[in-house]
């Protein structure tokens, strides 16, 4: 051990016994190696810029709205976008901007949590089972089919009524809709980590892992894992755009959070009444729901190319 | 030659699969066919020494190093390290055993983790064997093990990627060291490597044996690489082993049909050598529901009426060399 | 002398890479005489295989470019070629045969199939004639039973078989020239033994030009009458095969030569070449091999050797040759 520290010295490389660099640090050139990557596909740096800004939105909405978004007042109803009402007021002359940004802020947040329950449920299981084969994968892949004969909207609506039956409000109603929307996303994953999982435990990096004794969890997990993300992303991100048209759709059908909740949804269902007279009372729900799925889909479609290059060559 | 220096010793080693036919045949009552890769095969190693295990693809000396290792279960016989018999390891001896057999595998672009870095490829065996306990500690054996194998100390935080397929070797190699194993198999570990390249890996692993005393399982094709390699060599086809002895030996005067004629084949970088020829008849027999006699049976210029019946034994015949061919 | 089937002269081929230019085959320069065997050795990535694929016309342009150099076939430019013209050509005068049957031969159609195929489009044979003569090919090859053997499809046929059947296909229109990339390296040694046998012993017999590409130094030293032995992009050194195993006068063949483990007595330690394959992005300055080089000199790092003769027929590309010459 001697002979390789005087090694080091004489290289000036200490550095390489250094600790490694501390969290902020990291964080940094990751986010700055993320932008890198993203930068080879046109796609996804559009819809990455699409994505903050809408984030940005979310997060800011209590210092960028202008107004209360469920006070109404009837003196300023179906105003035309002004000064004072950026997108102009409904018909019962609430602001119609500052309902965008708090029914965006629920909207987002319901699909976000959904999508992330369905992974952290779906991934480990779909991997698990995909490595230990056998009785354990003939088991959990029945569960999963059955869950996948199940058709999603049925599931759905199967969950708000019930939870409405039960005088379910509120949160609590949220709380209900992302579970099954979790739970309706959840064999997708499963069986596409299993599919990747029976593909990468082939590698002899596995069986390296296996011959220096690493525990078969610990091997799945920490060792298989993390080379088959890149398509779980990919189709998270894909799948987000959908959850937010989903919930859109449900509360448009009056299957949501009951009004006066800010609720692209349910906003849009109610102008359709001013569609003749006020056709932009219906637009701004309309773009901002167009915006929303555009911005995953392309970000979902830039981040395929990019993770896998052999499909970007084409 | 005393017992104690036997460091592993396998005796009747099988591997048998069952190929399953699809549902149809099976309702036709069609039997189902039994693929046998290893075919109860003896040898052993010495400690210190190196035993060449040569053979044409598909003739089992994969599986036999993954039987070996246990990463898969055998069928039927006997593997001892030491003197202890490895199958009957409970879990907690069998991860003991693990520090004492390592493997390196064929393929460097697919025997380490993409997404993991030099140093964690290295310091998880120490970590799993509690062999380095803090960060430094490990750190420390990590660039002594690159040093080592020949590679830069500011390798240490980088991902395969970005190494060539001798590098690559190279860690796979360090990744076998770092657990301080005896015995270490190696299953092709040069046959993905450019000529110029593998002569380097040959190089590392006899100046390693030399070093840490290390005991090797070397499984090739190639018969140069083998010749120059091992001290002892086993030759096999189709899940047998059909030829032991010293290398020299064998090769300057082998004994066994099929080891004349994969000799002759073998075409020398060498004009003035005579050319590779094909001494026997046919194509490699297959291991799926071979008949009783001898895996040979049908290409062999020497053969007579016993070999379709009985499967010859591996007999000795003096010199330390040991034959499994009816007619000698 | 005899007469010359191919010539390449000065050949360059460039890959427009996002990350850059990368110059795969830079000036190669050599010829192949009617009945002869001419030897392409090199490692992984040496530009081996892009130079069969550009004298079959098979680099894909984007992003490949050939910015110089002629191949003449028989007297004329093929990158002069047309399209029509260059179909024509290949299988029918230029027959080829590559490393991968699978890949190489279309799983969904028998054999029979994929080879008449080519023979009544080139040809103008009729079915009947076709399967005649798909028949005799794959006795010609060694196929046993070709009559029963005729309708089965790739996949049914072992590594070796297959390789047979590549070598009917790319002799089915009887060419006068044979490229063969790498054709027995996915094979096991015996059956490469009686590949390498049945194809030196039809090109005797058919009397056709070679070019085979190998990086299998043992297999050059038995199949062909010469060699050149390629190096990052370049020729390095260029002659009859005994002269080049013999007396090997470039660093890089001696350095090859050394690395081969040899069958008879055991040298303990080789002694490889020191380093690895420079980075075809971003290549050395100078000859692309000084950095590996124990001989290297200053020229070395500055100026690119060129093949100079130093022995009648023998060709070697290294500043080390300059001072006994001049």
């Amino acid at each position: 051990m001697s002979e390789l520290k005087a090694d080091k010295l004489v290289d000036g490389t200490l550095a390489w016994r250094a600790p490694p660099p501390p969290l902020v640090r990291r964080i940094a050139t990751t986010i700055s190696n993320v932008w890198y990557e993203l930068r080879k596909s046109r796609t996804a740096s559009i819809g990455a810029v699409m994505l903050v800004l809408l984030f940005g939105a979310c997060i800011g909405t209590p210092w960028l709205a202008t107004h209360d978004p469920i006070k109404q007042n009837y003196r300023e109803r179906l105003q035309p976008p002004s000064e004072k009402h950026l997108l102009g007021t409904d018909r019962m002359g609430r602001d119609i901007y500052s309902r965008l940004l708090y029914g965006g802020r629920r909207l987002v947040t319901i699909a976000v949590v959904a999508v992330t329950l369905s992974l952290v449920v779906g991934v480990p299981f779909g991997v698990l089972t995909g490595y230990f084969g056998g009785l354990a994968d003939t088991i959990g892949m029945r569960i999963v089919d059955g869950l996948l004969a199940f058709p999603g909207l049925l599931l759905y609506l199967l969950f708000v009524t019930v939870a409405q039956a039960w005088k379910f409000e509120g949160v609590m109603l949220d709380v209900v809709l992302v579970g099954a929307l979790a739970l309706a996303g959840m064999p997708e994953k499963a069986r596409l980590a299993r599919g990747s999982v029976l593909a990468e435990k082939q590698k002899e990096y596995v069986e390296a892992s296996r011959a220096v004794g690493d525990s078969p969890a610990r091997i799945a997990l920490s060792q298989i894992l993390p080379n088959i993300l890149s398509p779980l992303i990919v189709t998270a991100t894909v799948r987000l755009g959908f959850v937010i048209l989903i919930v859109a759709a449900l509360s448009f059908l009056g299957l949501g959070t009951p009004p006066p909740t800010p609720d692209w949804g349910s906003d849009l269902s109610a102008a359709r009444d001013y569609m003749e007279t006020h056709p932009l009372i219906a637009a701004f729900p309309g773009l901002a729901i167009c915006y929303t799925v555009l911005a995953f889909n392309l970000f979902g479609d830039g981040l395929r190319d990019i993770l896998d290059p052999r499909l970007a060559e084409r | 030659m005393t017992a104690a220096d036997t460091l592993l010793r396998v005796k009747g080693l099988t591997k048998h699969f069952t190929l399953h036919g699809d549902i149809y045949s099976k309702l036709a009552g069609e039997k189902t066919q039994v693929l046998k890769a290893v075919d109860g095969i003896d040898f052993h190693i010495q400690r210190g020494e190196t035993l060449g295990l040569v053979g044409e693809s598909g003739c089992g000396k994969s599986t036999t190093a993954r039987l070996v290792t246990r990463l898969i279960e055998p069928t039927a016989g006997e593997v001892t390290l030491k003197g202890e018999d490895l199958l009957a390891f409970s879990r907690r001896r069998l991860k003991e055993a693990r520090k004492e057999i390592q493997i390196v595998f064929q393929d460097p672009y697919s025997s380490l983790n993409p997404r993991k870095t030099i140093m964690h490829i290295l310091s998880r065996p120490m970590e799993i064997h509690g062999l380095a306990h803090s960060w430094t500690e490990k750190r420390e054996k990590v660039l002594e093990l690159l040093r080592r194998v020949g590679l830069g100390i500011e390798h240490i935080d980088r991902y395969p990627h970005e190494f060539s397929g001798g590098q690559r070797q190279r860690i796979a190699i360090a990744r076998a060291l770092s657990v301080d194993p005896e015995l270490v198999i190696g299953d092709e570990p040069v046959s993905a490597l450019d000529v110029s390249i593998q002569a380097q890996i040959l190089n590392l692993f006899r100046e390693l044996q030399k070093e840490f005393g290390l005991t090797y399982l070397f499984i090739a094709h190639d018969l140069s690489v083998i010749r120059h390699i091992s001290d002892r060599v086993a030759v096999m086809y189709v899940g047998k082993i059909v030829e032991t002895g010293p290398a020299a030996a064998l090769f300057d005067k082998p004994l066994h049909p099929y080891t004349k004629a994969l000799l002759a084949a073998v075409p020398e970088a060498d004009p003035t050598k005579p050319a590779p020829r094909l001494t026997l008849q046919g194509e490699v027999s297959t291991p799926i529901d071979p008949p009783p006699g001898c895996r040979l049976c049908g290409r062999c210029p020497r053969e007579s009426a016993v070999c379709a019946e009985i499967a010859p034994p591996l007999v000795d015949v003096g010199d330390g060399r040991q034959v499994a061919c009816h007619n000698l | 002398m005899a007469e010359t089937v191919l010539a390449l002269d000065e050949l360059t081929v460039r890959f427009r890479l996002r990350r850059g230019d990368l110059t795969a085959v830079d000036g190669v320069s050599f010829s192949i005489e009617r009945g002869q065997t001419f030897g392409l050795v090199g490692e992984s990535g040496s530009g081996k295989s892009v130079t069969a694929k550009a004298i079959m016309r098979l680099i894909p342009d984007p992003p490949g470019e050939i910015p110089h150099g002629r191949v003449l076939f028989e007297g004329s430019n093929i990158l002069d070629k047309s399209d029509t013209e260059m179909r024509a050509l290949r299988g029918r005068r230029i027959g080829m045969v590559f490393q991968e049957p699978m890949s190489a031969l279309n799983p969904v159609f028998t054999v029979c199939d994929q080879i008449s195929d080519a023979l009544r489009t080139n040809l103008g044979l009729s079915k009947a004639e076709a399967r005649e003569r798909v028949i005799e090919l794959l006795s010609l090859v060694g196929i046993p039973s070709p009559q029963k053997r005729l309708d089965s499809y790739v996949h049914e046929f072992s590594g070796g078989m297959r390789q047979r059947v590549m070598l009917a296909m790319a002799l089915s229109c009887n060419p006068s020239f044979l490229i063969a990339d790498e054709p027995t390296t996915a094979l096991d040694v015996t059956i490469q033994a009686t590949i390498l046998e049945l194809i030196t012993g039809m090109i005797e017999r058919l009397g056709m030009s070679l070019l085979f590409i190998t990086h299998n130094l043992g297999v050059v030293a038995h199949a062909c009458d010469r060699v050149g032995v390629m190096y990052a992009s370049h020729i390095v050194e260029l002659g009859d095969t005994r002269e080049i195993f013999a007396n090997p006068q470039h660093p890089y063949t001696v350095g090859l030569l050394n690395s081969i483990p040899r069958l008879d007595g055991q040298a303990k330690y080789l002694t490889p070449i020191a380093g690895s394959v420079c980075n075809m992005m971003d290549p050395p300055s100078g000859c692309k091999f000084h950095p590996r080089c124990s001989h290297a000199m200053d020229i070395c790092r500055r100026e690119i050797p060129r093949l100079k003769e130093i022995a009648p027929g023998h060709l070697a590309a290294c500043h080390l040759h300059d001072r006994g010459t001049a």
